[in-house]
């Protein structure tokens, strides 16, 4: 054990390490500050989160694309209530779903492909959706490893599930939610006492274990190796760096705070009814997240086969897709597009929500990444073609963002397994069939 | 933004590396693992139950192969988290409650308390295998205590060992083949690789994968330096089924397959060309050349004129030819004499990457038959040219390939390269980007004549034919393969060495196992000179 | 477009070897069937001068005024319409029952009043002269493409002016519903083969035979549309292969009247199509596609139960009245009487083929490659 105790710094935790678990402080390492010094070196403090925001029906084809590829100026006419944040997302078009002649379940297999990159055989095939992956990741040391909401009332609306019996039901009810959030089992995040998790604790030490033996293994190399090796020490120290901030007392959640108590609203499919359960939620969910209470939420604004409806009105945006005729001046079905737009609209509301919360000159939503989810490219004739795909958000600098993808014929789970290794999950492959893709988008990857 | 800033570095110092290293240095390397070589050890030491994944760093591609680029990448911040993550995950797997009856060769006294025997127990045979190597008694017992260690923080044992077992996942030992030279006994005054990174250099170049335990035990018994010892290990690898994933392994790198995963067409104008296409064009192309190399044991020249493939259904349709084969799956399919897509660069894997998204690149074409073919390098192209009358395949004046050429070559800037690239894959015109057959571009019959070294011919089958004739074909595979095995490009006068290669090769009739085998036991491969000695004299050796 | 040419070129070849029993001076080409769906002409407004018929839920309203429900209690049961779409939404057991209050009125339609059906009235629909009267033919269409007089598809008069069935222009040309049908189908059956013999297209005889494939079809990489070229075998169930006679003339193949079955074994969705006295017209496109239009009698019975049988959840979502349809049905069947009631049992109608090239193989031969003997290509 000698070689273990004689460590220094590292002696701290190896004390902690059968011990028990008490606050330590750690000496503050130079290699945190960024380089105006004044800060916490970026993305290291504040854990990355994620949500996914899930609507019927798609978009109009032609009417959401930006009008440029790469970096873009211009969002599709269906996106214009997103304008606010175009810097602060991607557009993903011309990805699909691959069929391959299993049956084509509408307004099933397209949401499928996009949350899980697979297209199931059966409903009951389904695969697991991209957020409890994700969650199982990033969601593990929180209260909640992830909180789902249906706005139209219907709880098994959700699109999150384990496998496809086994879905994870949405909350309906704001003032339910709001009990469940920030009721009895709330935990303020900047209360005093701070345990470190002994499994970080476990895991810096392993690292420190190989770190050790640096000196050893670059004895043996020729300089230009030496250099070369030199960057994976120094990756490899930067790796401990992180697990250090993660045993130390986390910042100050400064931007949490409990919002007050919500009203309960009527579980409705009228789009309106919909938009003030979604405004509920969005804010609930901003403050859950803010305080770190889960790092994993999934909103399901309207389901697959969009069953919304405007207040009083009699058809749903669902049978106006198939049915509403194509305006032949317009060029495209404007009962549709109004939903659309609307969708939209709510989408907008969210991701303020989101950027209303100020994280030193930051905002939450700079640590987020938003995944929308849909069911079709173009809902009037099934396709899923050309699917709708926003990510919003840069993961806590983990992705580039401003940026249109256009992957004509491409799986739409590439957005997926871009994603998830964005978020640190070690996959190379996502998807089944023609949808299985080891193509990571990099032109986003920062 | 720390994660751009390392990518950043880690390119600039790949770059200054590729510099500062020049192509002279002759000593032992360290290589990381490529993903194939990393998923391939953990099936190896694990079984096939442990799932290895993970977005590890790119590789990079030096002198015609990734293999030799893997001596010049490290493993940037953002690539540690996913190794971090990948040997995290697999500890966890290894030790689960399904799995460590059969991996872990003991039982803890207790299933919560520290068990230092058998940790010991089971890091020493377990990192023999990942290190390639006998772990040294610090190493070890490191593991043992960070195993307990961890062991009483999370009061189990088998966490503790998953611990241990992450350590050695993520270390460099692990990640990076790391040589070692020591003095040659049988040439005084020289050098050689140590007999485990000899045991590593041969499983590596022979399989793709690291030493088995027969090997490793030849290493620590010293058989393996001898040359009858050599010998026998060659003869027991190449003899092994395991050689096709070797081989597979090598023609893949040669022919830049890792390409193929980013290889899209445009859909609307090509609408068969699907993902499935391109993963069973790249598997046709291996299962052609392992049917040709080491089923029928054929000439590796024949490779440019082989008739004989595999196909699916899906592939039957990008070639227009009927294929019905079991459950979608493989059938073997013959092509008639003189057929255009006879010779595996006639086939997709080939004809579709070396191409644009929606039309052919003769000049992609031959240049890749230069670089990949004949190891010739071909100049790229000067900065500030115009590639609109090239680009645009709807101008009326210019219909095919050819004219749209003739007219953007006129420049003398460009007619030199274009003059080496273009003759040769003029001749593969009758292939879309998608590599389907055509006879006509935009209603113009295609004109396939070209050219090579001199050799002039009518069409793809006479390039096949000039390909199969060329000195530089053969004399090429002996180049980059010795290259491949050693892990390194080859220095100046190493070439009086793949001389010598290159007629025993002639002499087993252009067989590739007898060339493996050469390569294999030829003390050429095995020949270092220590770092100290290469760094002392760089420039002299440079010359 | 290139692709497709190339794709008949080497097709030349192969299927002159694979077809058994094609002349020796004819030559075969086989195709896949990539779309089949009722084709429904689309002529702007003037088609349908009374209108377009009600939505599922203004039918299920008027329903409901006729039971007697108040009218609260109708907006009540209304409210949120049509819910999740499970079933349990409190106007389910309503319309399912709205005949007799018991019975399932899908299964009997006549237990509520025909609410009657608003139909075509327009000049045109694609199709043939079936009845052979010509222009003196009763309710006959004019063909928009060929100019034919008489054209009988009454299936078309009745459907065309319910809106899931209502076809558009262009790209939209395909009505919602038969689109969606047909597209959700083609994953679940075994593909439909095409196989036409003449002298290279040239003015003179022909013969089409269709025929089912063992597999279903695979899909490009567009997804719209059917993988050009793949291989199928045929299925050798005689219920499923049809021969029929015909001619070109001016480029387009016309076949001679003949009953065509296509059997598609797909659960749940639609029958099995029988036409009787069918023909097709059929034309090679310039990409080397086959696009044409199949006319022919069907029992009336067989397509309301294409739609009924999906029950509540069909005429919901696609606004299909089934007791209106079933009324129209029988009040507008064309041909084949009952020689008992005198009522006719028989239905014209019209459908859109469009087909791309394949190769086909016997099943013989695709069993052949499974004990590893190959079809070879003619260089």
């Amino acid at each position: 054990m000698s070689h273990v105790s004689d460590l220094g710094r590292r002696r701290v935790l190896q004390g902690m390490l059968g011990g028990s678990a008490v606050t330590v402080g750690l000496p503050f390492l130079n290699g945190f500050l960024n380089s105006h010094g004044t800060a916490l070196a970026d993305g290291a403090q504040l854990p990355v989160s994620f949500a996914t925001w899930f609507w019927g029906c798609g978009l109009n084809p032609g009417r959401w694309e930006p009008g440029q590829i790469g970096k873009f100026a211009d969002l599709g006419p269906e996106l214009k209530p997103l304008e606010a944040f175009k810097a602060k997302m991607n557009v993903y078009s011309g990805m699909k779903a691959f069929v391959d002649g299993k049956p084509f379940i509408t307004h099933f297999s397209g949401a499928q492909a996009i949350l899980t990159g697979s297209v199931p055989r059966a409903r009951e095939f389904a695969q697991p959706s991209i957020d409890t992956l994700i969650a199982d990741v990033i969601g593990t040391r929180t209260r909640f490893r992830s909180i789902e909401v249906a706005c139209e009332g219907i709880a098994t609306h959700s699109q999150s599930m384990r496998a496809g019996a086994l879905v994870n039901p949405g909350e309906i009810s704001p003032v339910a939610l709001y009990g469940r959030i920030f009721g009895t089992g709330f935990k303020d995040p900047n209360a005093a006492e701070f345990t470190p998790d002994p499994a970080v604790m476990v895991r810096k030490s392993a690292l420190s274990v190989v770190a050790e033996e640096r000196q050893a293994f670059m004895n043996k190399l020729g300089a230009e190796d030496k250099q070369r090796l030199d960057e994976y020490f120094t990756s490899l120290r930067q790796l401990e760096q992180q697990l250090a901030l993660e045993l130390e007392k986390p910042a100050p959640l400064e931007a949490c705070s409990v919002p007050g108590a919500v009203e309960e609203a009527r579980p409705s499919t009228e789009i309106e009814t919909a938009a003030i359960n979604h405004a509920l939620f969005a804010k609930l969910l901003t403050h859950a997240l803010a305080c770190g209470q889960t790092r994993v939420v999934n909103i399901v604004f309207g389901d697959a086969l969009s069953t919304l409806r405007k207040a009083g009105g009699t058809q749903t945006h669902h049978e106006y897709t198939h049915e509403e005729p194509v305006d032949p001046k317009l060029g495209y079905q404007p009962e549709v597009a109004w939903f659309c737009t609307e969708i939209m609209r709510n989408l907008g509301v969210f991701l303020a929500e989101l950027e209303r919360i100020k994280e030193g000159d930051r905002t939450l939503l700079d640590r987020m990444l938003v995944l929308t989810g849909t069911d079709h490219g173009y809902a009037k004739i099934h396709s899923v073609e050309n699917m709708p795909v926003m990510t919003i958000g840069n993961a806590g600098g983990r992705f580039k963002t401003g940026l249109h993808i256009s992957a004509k014929g491409d799986p739409v789970s590439r957005v997926g397994l871009t994603v998830q290794q964005a978020l640190g999950l070690p996959i190379s492959t996502w998807g089944n069939d023609s949808m299985q893709t080891t193509k990571t988008i990099t032109e986003i990857i920062a | 933004m720390r994660i751009s800033v390392s990518v950043l570095s880690a390119a600039l110092l790949a770059a200054s590396v590729a510099a500062a290293a020049g192509d002279a240095y002759r000593g032992p390397l360290t290589l990381r693992l490529s993903t194939a070589q990393y998923r391939q050890i953990i099936g190896d030491v694990f079984g096939p139950t442990i799932k290895a994944g993970g977005r590890f760093e790119p590789d990079i591609r030096y002198k015609g192969l990734l293999q030799v680029g893997a001596g010049r990448v490290s493993v940037t911040a953002s690539g540690i988290e996913q190794y971090d993550a990948s040997a995290r995950k697999i500890a966890e797997q290894v030790v689960s409650k399904e799995n460590r009856d059969t991996l872990i060769p003991c039982k803890p006294q207790s299933a919560d308390a520290p068990d230092d025997a058998c940790a010991r127990a089971f890091f020493a045979a377990t990192g023999r295998l990942l290190y390639r190597r006998p772990l040294q008694a610090d190493e070890l017992d490191r593991r043992v205590a960070i195993a307990a260690a961890s062991t009483k923080t999370m009061k189990d044992f088998y966490t503790g060992l998953a611990t241990g077992l992450s350590t050695m996942l993520v270390a460099p030992n692990f990640l990076f083949r790391q040589e070692n030279a020591e003095p040659d006994p049988a040439h005084p005054g020289q050098y050689r690789l140590d007999v485990y990174s000899k045991a590593a250099k041969l499983s590596f170049f022979l399989w793709n994968a690291g030493p088995d335990a027969k090997l490793l035990a030849a290493a620590e018994s010293g058989e393996l330096n001898t040359p009858k010892g050599l010998a026998k290990q060659v003869d027991r690898l190449l003899a092994s089924p395991r050689l096709e994933a070797g081989v597979r392994a090598y023609f893949s790198d040669m022919f830049g397959f890792n390409e193929l995963a980013y290889l899209g067409k445009d859909a609307a104008l090509y609408p068969n060309f699907t993902v499935q296409v391109t993963a069973d064009a790249q598997e046709q192309t291996l299962r052609t050349l392992i049917d040709l190399l080491l089923n029928q044991k054929g000439d590796y020249r024949d490779l440019f004129t082989v008739r004989k493939t595999f196909l699916t259904p899906i592939l039957g349709s990008v070639y227009g030819v009927p294929v019905v084969a079991p459950d979608g799956g493989w059938t073997p399919y013959t092509y008639p004499e003189n057929d255009p897509h006879s010779g595996v660069t006639m086939q997709v894997s080939f004809l579709a990457l070396h191409s644009h998204p929606g039309r052919t690149s003769p000049t992609l074409r031959g240049k890749a038959l230069r670089e990949m073919v004949l190891c010739q390098r071909v100049p790229d192209p000067p900065g500030n040219v115009n590639f609109t009358v090239v680009q645009d395949t709807a101008n009326p004046l210019y219909k095919t390939a050819r004219e749209r050429l003739n007219a953007h070559a006129t420049e003398a800037m460009c007619t030199g390269c274009h003059k080496i690239t273009d003759p040769m894959g003029l001749a593969m015109e009758n292939f879309d980007t998608a590599g389907s057959f055509r006879q006509h571009e935009n209603g113009v019959a295609i004109d396939a004549r070209g050219e090579l070294d001199g050799v002039k011919f009518s069409d793809g089958p006479g390039l096949n034919r000039a390909l199969h004739d060329s000195p530089r074909t053969p004399a090429c595979l002996v180049e980059r393969l010795t290259a491949y095995a050693k892990g390194r490009a080859l220095v100046p006068d190493e070439s009086t060495v793949t001389k010598g290669f290159e007629l025993d090769f002639a002499a087993a009739k252009y067989r590739l196992p007898d060339l493996m085998r050469k390569i294999a036991t030829s003390d050429a491969l095995y020949a270092v000179t220590p770092p100290q000695v290469a760094n002392a004299l760089p420039t002299e050796i440079a010359k | 477009m290139r692709v497709f040419r190339q794709g008949l070129r080497v097709l030349v070849a192969a299927g002159a070897l694979l077809v058994a029993g094609a002349a020796a001076a004819a030559e075969s080409k086989s195709f896949v069937v990539n779309w089949f769906y009722m084709n429904n002409y689309y002529g702007g407004d003037v088609d349908c001068p009374e209108g377009l018929n009600p939505s599922s839920i203004d039918f299920y309203r008027r329903e409901m005024v006729r039971l007697g429900y108040p009218k609260a209690e109708i907006d009540k049961i209304l409210d949120g319409y049509p819910g999740a779409g499970d079933g349990r939404g409190p106007w389910v057991a309503i319309v399912v029952k709205r005949g007799n209050g018991k019975d399932d009125v899908y299964e009997n339609p006549t237990t509520a009043p025909d609410p009657g059906l608003k139909v075509v009235q327009g000049r045109y629909a694609y199709g043939f002269n079936l009845d052979g009267r010509g222009a003196a033919s009763p309710k006959g269409f004019e063909d928009p493409e060929t100019g034919e007089k008489g054209v009988n598809n009454e299936l078309y008069r009745l459907v065309g002016c319910i809106k899931s069935y209502r076809g558009g222009e262009g790209a939209a040309k395909r009505a919602a519903y038969p689109d969606y049908i047909w597209d959700v189908l083609r994953d679940r059956m075994p593909a439909w083969l095409v196989t036409v013999t003449s002298d290279n297209w040239k003015d003179g005889p022909a013969t089409v035979t269709f025929d089912r494939a063992l597999k279903t079809v695979v899909r490009d990489a567009s997804g719209a549309n059917v993988r050009l070229n793949m291989t199928y075998a045929i299925d050798p169930d005689p219920r499923g292969h049809n021969v029929v006679q015909g001619t070109i003339k001016n480029g387009v193949l016309t076949t001679d009247p003949a009953n065509i079955n296509f059997i598609a074994d797909a659960f749940g969705l639609t029958p099995d199509l029988h036409f009787t006295k069918a023909r097709v017209r059929l034309k090679m496109n310039a990409d080397g596609t086959l696009s044409g239009v199949l006319g022919g009698y069907q029992a009336w019975a067989a397509f309301y139960w294409g739609n009924a049988g999906r029950a509540w959840t069909g005429e919901y979502l696609h606004s299909q009245d089934a007791v209106a349809i079933y009324y129209a049905l029988k009040r507008m069947a064309d041909a084949n009487p009952d020689p008992k009631t005198g009522e006719n049992r028989d239905i014209s109608s019209a459908y859109a083929i469009e087909a791309i090239p394949a190769f086909t193989v016997s099943a013989d031969d695709a069993m052949k490659a499974r004990t590893g003997v190959r079809a070879s290509r003619v260089p």
